[in-house]
């Protein structure tokens, strides 16, 4: 993907973003987001707050660590997933830090007309090329749930719901998902 | 995936809806498409004419070897489906038949999407598509100005790559350099 000919975007770049927009940085660009719109935090608060339930927990808990919105340093690239899942193997304790630099096994990116050509053709590739195993892609204004997994370093759509199916998604199978949930009622 | 607890509709529905708007079958339930607005009749009429004059051998000037049309309406075992823009590979599809619907599914398809078919295309037409064992399948979002471009492996979607305005060489129409800005509408992208 051409790149703007400039020199690439800093960390020192990305703090001085006003705190009302989520900052990143992908291949040397950085990019800001506003903060999302009540269907957009409405998904992501009830599905993070579901898989957390069942998931997240030390010592005997569901084998997750589950965080909304963590920082990501992966390589020289600076993500902000909407939410992110550890697996306890790979990540034994939640290290007390500003930022993570492990990849982690999910994420979920819930899309907006806003940000959806960031988190397709920006941020997926930089999940495959830091070998997260699952992504999830929810956009509420379609409601729809789209399912990836990393196969061969590449994306591969394993399940696509919509609207008021309820479902169960890898890696979070165990529980029953009901979509509708997620969503805001149509006005 | 829940369906409407109905009978399902027949081609009979399909030919009552009006003319002004595009009518498609998927897993027996009717959906009726608007006519596209301006970005997406843009995208879907560049994209078509670059593929269609380098590898549909009318064009004469390119590598050649495919069936190159826009819109053909596809009758895929119960489904009735129409891509914006689809290919058949000549070695499955030797002549181009007269005829108002193609049973033989393409070997590629290509889906303009806009806010009110995106639902449509990603969550009913890619799976209908997967069935049919069509091979490669692409997405094409004129308003955020990308491409997502997929190939089938073992029955599911394999996302090959994702391509925003830069020159890009997609499968399977590798063998030429597509410049993805001349497909977008003169505007700034939305990120």
């Amino acid at each position: 993907m051409p790149k703007p000919a400039k020199r690439p975007a800093t960390y020192d770049d990305l703090l001085k973003v006003p705190d009302n927009l989520v900052a990143e940085i992908v291949e040397g660009e950085l990019f800001t987001s506003p903060r999302p719109g009540s269907p957009h935090a409405a998904a992501a608060s009830v599905l993070g707050a579901r898989i957390l339930t069942n998931f997240h927990g030390g010592g005997g808990g569901g084998g997750w660590w589950i965080l909304d919105e963590p920082e990501l340093h992966l390589g020289p690239d600076v993500l902000v997933p909407d939410i992110a899942g550890w697996r306890h193997e790979r990540m034994p304790v939640i290290p007390r830090a500003a930022s993570f630099d492990l990849a982690p096994d999910w994420v979920c990116e819930v899309v907006s007309p806003s940000t959806g050509r960031l988190d397709r053709v920006r941020k997926l590739p930089a999940y495959a090329r830091r070998e997260v195993r699952h992504a999830w892609l929810v956009d509420p204004e379609q409601q729809t749930l789209e399912v990836y997994r990393l196969e061969n370093a590449r994306w591969v759509l394993v399940a696509s719901h919509e609207g008021e199916d309820v479902v169960r998604v890898e890696p979070f199978e165990a529980i029953e998902l009901p979509l509708a949930t997620l969503w805001l009622p149509t006005s | 995936m829940a369906k409407p607890a109905k009978q399902p509709a027949t081609y009979d529905d399909l030919l009552k809806v009006p003319d002004n708007l595009v009518a498609e079958i998927v897993e027996g339930e009717l959906f009726t498409s608007p006519r596209p607005r301006s970005p997406h009749a843009r995208a879907a009429s560049s994209l078509g004419a670059r593929i269609l004059s380098n590898f549909d051998d009318g064009g004469g000037n390119g590598p050649g070897g495919w069936w190159i049309l826009d819109e053909p309406e596809l009758h895929l075992g119960p489904d009735v489906l129409v891509p914006d823009i689809a290919g058949w590979r000549r070695e499955r599809m030797p002549v181009l038949e007269n005829t108002a619907a193609f049973e033989l599914p393409p070997d590629w398809v290509c889906e303009v999407i806009s806010p009110s078919t995106g639902r449509l295309d990603r969550m009913f037409k890619l799976p209908a598509y997967a069935r049919s064992e069509v091979a490669y399948a692409w997405i094409v979002d004129p308003i955020q100005r990308f491409i997502e471009a997929f190939r089938l492996v073992n029955g599911r979607w394999a996302l090959l790559g994702t391509y925003g305005d830069e020159v890009a060489r997609i499968e399977p129409f590798d063998a030429i350099e597509i410049p993805l800005g001349t497909l977008w509408m003169p505007e700034a992208p939305s990120s």
